[in-house]
């Protein structure tokens, strides 16, 4: 029995040492970056309003997902979700910050924009490609590449070449 | 603290979570079952051995394009695990010369593979993702959880079935054998539970850290229980307890999912030394 209650110590003492562990991720947006410029291609799925999703139920129910507030596992577990079942993320808002990519298209003066999180251990990235919605010409009205960004848009996609893709339509980039 | 926790109620609606804690209980509950058999039959290293063929098997299966990779790791972790636990009584070449030489080759292999053979555009990062986890346990899709759930039950049904059996082997194989238990049968089906297990727990934290799956429970349940059925139990109940903990405290503070469960794994064997001479004591 007294062994039995030695073993119980140690149990109680990891879970309350667990309990202590926390972690503030939430990005600090900085100064926003320049305007004008690209055509948001030929966007599907329905467009939600992205200021009245945030004011709604949040998490995996409802419409808004705000990955700056998550912990940077969860951030890179959930875009792996999105990539794996896009589908289920047409229509809702994402807010996500990372460092911004892009990548020159085959047609003269096409280019793809992504914002690129990394896990945990820092092996692994995923991109989510973004449209800029209004005017704005590459590279004087987008940040560095690299640069830190913070975005947020409704999820859609658009066919090319046969392919489904996926983006999430911005009307503001945020860069730190 | 009522932020952590509303955080963690957040993360908890999410289907991938609770797909990670449920596979996650159920390996830290096969691999401490078995656990507790390898040590006492010296065989801890086995663990990282068959891991590393895991690994070489997994880079096989990549540079082959395949997306069920288990069709191919499966069959060559069983077949490297029978392999192993019977060179352990070839002359020819010892048990831990064995253990070493297949972990080192198909580490060595698999890497190979992967770099001259493989297509992917971030092979670090794959490499490291199969060595180390990453977030792997929150990436599961349903089919892989069902078939972790289904495996995971098969090894607990085996050990649950064969309990007598494996107890009397783990302490005196010749012993056994001579009182008429088919020990290289037992052996053989411990062999293939083993892999199985080592084969799921790469989700979990990893080819290089499920060692410490095996190992951890088992030698902490020792510190403070010396019979079999005793520390049987108890480390079950650490394994689990520090799974479940680490993966908690991984997706809450942001830290890396294997080597989370890992720490907790050796804060809980700490704890337990303490415990254990403590009881000594009184």
């Amino acid at each position: 029995m007294k062994r039995y209650l030695f073993a119980l110590i140690p149990l109680c003492l990891m879970c309350a040492l667990a309990a202590g562990c926390s972690d503030d991720n939430a990005a600090t947006p900085a100064a926003p970056a320049a305007e004008d410029g690209q055509e948001a291609g030929d966007p599907q799925g329905e467009q939600s309003d992205p200021q009245a999703a945030q004011d709604g139920p949040q998490g995996p129910a409802g419409d808004y997902i705000d990955l700056t507030k998550m912990s940077s596992t969860m951030v890179y577990a959930e875009v792996s979700n999105i990539m794996a079942n896009p589908d289920d993320y047409i229509g809702k808002t994402v807010r996500m910050s990372g460092l911004y990519y892009v990548e020159a298209g085959a047609e003269p003066g096409k280019n793809y924009h992504y914002v690129v999180i990394e896990d945990a251990a820092a092996c692994c990235r995923q991109g989510l490609e973004f449209i800029w919605n209004g005017d704005h010409a590459y590279p004087k009205d987008y940040p560095k590449e690299q640069a830190r960004i913070e975005i947020v848009g409704v999820f859609g996609s658009y066919d090319e070449l046969g392919q489904t893709y996926y983006y999430v339509a911005v009307d503001d980039i945020v860069s730190e | 603290m009522m932020e952590v926790a509303d955080k963690l109620f957040l993360y908890l609606e999410y289907p991938f979570v609770r797909y990670a804690l449920i596979v996650g209980v159920l390996i830290a509950l096969c691999s401490s079952l078995l656990g507790v058999t390898l040590v006492l039959k010296r065989f801890s290293l086995i663990g990282s051995g068959l891991s590393h063929v895991a690994f070489g098997a997994t880079a096989v299966a990549a540079a082959m394009s395949l997306t069920n990779n288990y069709v191919l790791v499966l069959p060559v972790t069983i077949a490297c695990a029978v392999l192993l636990l019977r060179t352990g009584q070839n002359t020819k070449i010892k048990g831990d010369a064995a253990v070493a030489m297949i972990s080192v080759g198909a580490l060595a292999i698999g890497y190979l593979i992967m770099n001259v053979f493989s297509e992917s555009a971030n092979l670090s990062g794959d490499v490291c993702a199969t060595l180390f986890g990453s977030t792997s346990i929150l990436t599961l899709t349903v089919a892989e959880v069902w078939l972790s759930v289904a495996l995971s039950i098969l090894v607990i049904a085996v050990f649950l079935l064969f309990y007598h059996k494996i107890f009397a082997v783990t302490f005196d194989e010749d012993f056994s054998t001579a009182t008429g238990v088919r020990a290289q049968v037992y052996n053989l089906v411990f062999a293939v539970a083993i892999a199985v297990i080592i084969v799921l727990a790469m989700n979990l934290v990893g080819a290089l850290l499920i060692s410490a799956l095996v190992i951890f429970p088992a030698l902490s349940a020792m510190r403070v229980f010396k019979s079999f059925r005793a520390v049987t139990v108890c480390s079950v109940v650490v394994s689990v307890v520090c799974a479940v903990l680490g993966l908690l405290v991984s997706i809450v503070a942001g830290t890396p999912v294997g080597s989370t469960i890992v720490a907790v794994d050796i804060g809980g064997f700490a704890l337990f030394s303490v415990a254990g001479l403590i009881a000594r004591r009184l």
